[in-house]
């Protein structure tokens, strides 16, 4: 839970008073396990869902950074209080083919891309992400790379507008 | 209120922390999920990126 990417997020959101929940995939840093090749990762999520549930009426925004936007996003249809998802850097280019489709969803979708990322390629951005339903938007980060250092903060606040506006819909 | 907490699933312990806001009015909780070091090795000490893919 030591990414500068998601601790940001994660300190914004504290600052906004909106409740989250972090945590890290099976086998790493304190989690037990060993990787699975997402399988056991996407049951992690779902894991964390049903715990978020156990608070009546919550409804959950699924926010997930490179590797966890793919695992991440694929939970978005795993339960009707999941009401949308903001992928940050969802590298389509080497996981899409498996992943990709589960992420299909009409619910509420934020994408954040960095015109500098040669990993979740830029330049791939636009064809995939115009394969997905309404409602979406696209937030591109200009001057950033996949690991965003430096515009953490300016990556957090639009994700936190965000919240804000979907909360009055 | 921030507190750290083990999920415990048939599997596994997963490893986490959560804000619960004191806004009654917030509906929203956000679920955030991490990029994984299996794919993704940072070496910022070393003033240096390193890239695993499988």
């Amino acid at each position: 839970m030591h990414n500068n990417v998601i601790s940001s997020i994660f300190d914004h959101l504290i600052k906004n008073n909106i409740s989250c929940l972090r945590f890290n995939f099976r086998g790493v840093e304190g989690s037990t396990g060993h990787y699975s090749g997402g399988i056991g990762e996407l049951s992690d999520v779902h894991s964390c869902i049903k715990f978020l549930q156990k608070k009546e009426n919550r409804k959950i925004l699924i926010c997930g950074y490179s590797y966890g936007a793919t695992i991440g996003c694929s939970a978005v249809n795993f339960s009707e209080s999941i009401i949308g998802f903001c992928a940050i850097s969802f590298p389509w280019d080497f996981m899409g083919k498996n992943f990709g489709d589960f992420s299909q969803t009409d619910k509420f979708k934020l994408f954040i891309q960095g015109d500098q990322d040669s990993i979740a390629r830029y330049d791939n951005f636009l064809s995939h992400y115009k394969k997905y339903l309404k409602p979406k938007e696209k937030i591109i980060i200009e001057g950033a790379d996949h690991f965003y250092r430096g515009l953490e903060g300016i990556l957090a606040e639009d994700l936190v507008r965000f919240i804000k506006k979907i909360q009055t819909i | 209120m921030q507190s750290k907490l083990m999920i415990r699933t048939n599997e596994v312990s997963l490893e986490a922390e959560i804000f619960e806001s004191n806004n009654e009015t917030s509906e929203i909780s956000v679920l955030l999920c991490h990029p994984h070091p299996q794919f993704l090795l940072d070496i910022p000490k070393k003033g240096k990126i390193r890239w695993i893919y499988a």
